[in-house]
């Protein structure tokens, strides 16, 4: 609006507007299109240009059109994993940008970690070495040992303790590990929310062959809405799920939560939590389902698309991946094959196998936490890309190292899925 | 008017579409490098091209570089499809990469403009709906201000500040980090 009407102007104002012709962008496309076009850290600074900027910035449509422009990356968060010191707190928890650098050829490929964050926790708070992450949108929900959940956006640097959710009569009892949390984006709500189960009641035994048999159980289930004034929030119960829960990580797409089955009678069955509707659902696995129960990871989601991975009957050293699209209304996933990774080199043990990208022509796999592989469809092969125990280094900001060779311990490398985002894990989107 | 289903890709690639600036100016160009625009293509497909296309929010200066863009970015895409078949996986990846960094140093070169200009284009990649035009120039403009701090953005795009200076301090305060 001209204001050359209205109060005198400072001759300086009126030189600076002369001096700069109305050479401007209008703001549905500077918001829209440019703005989202920039590093974080640009846009977190520029909250201070002045109110339209900070509104922008704060409001969810910035960040929304940032996350549909930004490429999906991996995240990497490594953890003491010493079976003894599991329970035990550090108040060192670092988030690292996964790199792979392309050598050209398929076996030149090298991977770097790059320092997001150094010690995300605030204060003097510490938290177990034992943890599961899981992501959505650039957040990231670390569950830990001792049954804390905290939300956390490497790229912004905001952090929330949520409140206590509902103990679990099996985490102590289990040496399985830490109880896991999902973080999802509920769209038919607008907001992203964490659901965990625990159970109120488990017994189980072993039998004469001394394989565990399930006595009884009594699980539920909870879910946590992020938005503002979130401590005010809390969980609220969901209806129980319909069968017992394992601890592998758990995946989210834009339609629902997936948990892996425990205690298998439909082998390694998914129990899927529906974002909308609040309500469960038991999925079979894409067949041929095996005797061979894991309890490890199986489910992944990559930029829509729902992955399970598991070993092909019978084999140790052969795993299928398998794709399920979830456009549209359709319940149930249609699985089809992806591809067979055939690590001949028989280096897996029965473990995780966890798929961390598909870029088309490529996937990226990682084995027990510490082994990262490639397969290429051109190829039709697999090739081990680094072993992230003896190859990854860690740098903290000052240089020093995360850890040395010589220390004796072992770690966990938790690779994810991670796209760098504006996302508030306080705000309403 | 090239009728849509002809199949004859001949006829389809020497159709000519007008367009006409702001300032009246006439320019011929052909459906490949046209379509390159969704607002145009969806005016060729209601078949409402016949008599020119006027774009009376572009002008003449403008719809010339836009058009020396999308002939440039059509030629690429008719390239890529073209050979994909002809060569080996190899041979095509060697020829897709010379390709890309041929495109690449078009593209660097044809943001070699002042300001004004630059604004000039977004609106235009805007309102013809060039996704790879948009995305080209407002990438430029981001990395042009990603560096700069508040005062200089302010500065730069004449914007007053409306923050009192308890907000703004309490922005520094919150994210010491994104200011260092």
């Amino acid at each position: 609006m001209s204001s050359s009407m209205t109060s005198p102007e400072s001759p300086e104002e009126k030189r600076c507007r002369i001096g700069a012709p109305p050479a401007a962008i209008p703001d549905d496309i500077l918001f829209g299109e440019v703005l989202p076009r920039l590093p974080i850290k640009s846009l977190v600074r520029f909250r201070s240009v002045c109110r339209a900027w900070r509104n922008a910035v704060d409001g969810g449509a910035v960040a929304r059109r940032r996350l549909a422009l930004t490429q999906l990356a991996m995240l990497v968060i490594p953890r003491e994993d010493w079976h003894n010191n599991l329970a035990e707190r550090s108040d060192e928890l670092n988030f690292y940008r996964l790199l792979l650098t392309d050598g050209g050829a398929p076996a030149a490929a090298a991977a770097a970690a790059e320092l997001l964050v150094e010690k995300a926790l605030p204060g003097s708070a510490t938290v177990t070495h034992d943890v599961v992450p899981t992501h959505c949108d650039g957040l990231v929900a670390v569950a830990t040992r001792a049954g804390e959940v905290f939300v956390c956006n490497p790229a912004t640097r905001e952090l929330v303790m949520l409140p206590p959710g509902t103990p679990s009569a099996r985490d102590d009892a289990c040496a399985w590990g830490a109880l896991p949390a999902a973080i999802a984006y509920d769209a038919s709500r607008g907001s992203y929310v964490v659901a965990r189960y625990f159970y109120r009641e488990f017994q189980e035994a072993k039998d004469a062959n001394g394989n565990f048999v399930l006595l009884n159980y009594d699980i539920g289930h909870e879910v946590f809405t992020l938005a503002a004034g979130a401590a005010a929030g809390g969980w609220e119960l969901t209806g129980d799920p319909p069968h017992p829960i394992a601890f592998a990580r758990p995946t989210c797409t834009r339609e629902a939560i997936y948990w892996c089955a425990d205690y298998p009678d439909e082998q390694n069955a998914l129990v899927r939590f529906d974002l909308r509707d609040r309500a469960f659902d038991v999925l079979p696995p894409p067949p041929p389902g095996a005797d061979n129960y894991s309890g490890e990871q199986k489910v992944t989601e990559l930029e829509g698309k729902l992955y399970y991975s598991d070993y092909v009957p019978g084999s140790d050293t052969a795993v299928d991946v398998w794709v399920a699209d979830e456009a549209g209304r359709q319940r149930r996933p249609e699985w089809k094959l992806r591809c067979r990774l055939d690590f001949d080199d028989g280096v897996l043990g029965g473990e995780s196998v966890l798929l961390v990208a598909d870029d088309g022509d490529e996937l990226l796999v990682v084995v027990d936490y510490i082994k990262l592989y490639r397969y290429s469809d051109r190829c039709k092969s697999v090739s081990l890309v680094m072993d992230m125990a003896k190859e990854l280094v860690y740098q903290r900001e000052d240089g020093s190292l995360l850890y040395g060779d010589d220390e004796g311990k072992y770690y966990k490398h938790h690779v994810l899925p991670y796209v760098e985002s504006l996302v508030s894990v306080r705000a309403r989107q | 008017m090239a009728s849509a289903g002809s199949g004859d890709e001949k006829a389809a690639a020497a159709a000519m579409i007008t367009l006409i600036s702001s300032d009246n100016e006439k320019f011929e160009v052909t459906e490949a490098t046209a379509t390159l625009s969704q607002t145009i293509r969806h005016m060729i497909e209601d078949g409402c091209t016949d008599g020119g296309v006027p774009l009376p929010n572009v002008t003449s200066k403008i719809l010339a570089r836009v058009i020396e863009y999308c002939k440039k970015h059509a030629t690429a895409a008719a390239g890529e499809e073209g050979s994909s078949s002809s060569f080996s996986d190899a041979a095509f990846l060697e020829v897709d990469r010379a390709f890309l960094e041929e495109l690449e140093e078009f593209d660097d070169a044809f943001l070699e403009v002042d300001r004004a200009t630059l604004f000039d284009l977004i609106l235009a990649a805007n309102y013809l709906d060039i996704k790879g035009l948009l995305n080209l120039t407002c990438q430029k403009v981001a990395d042009s201000v990603k560096g700069k701090t508040p005062e200089q953005i302010r500065e730069m795009y004449n914007i007053v500040n409306d923050l009192t200076p308890e907000e703004e301090a309490e922005i520094r305060r919150e994210t010491q980090w994104a200011f260092e």
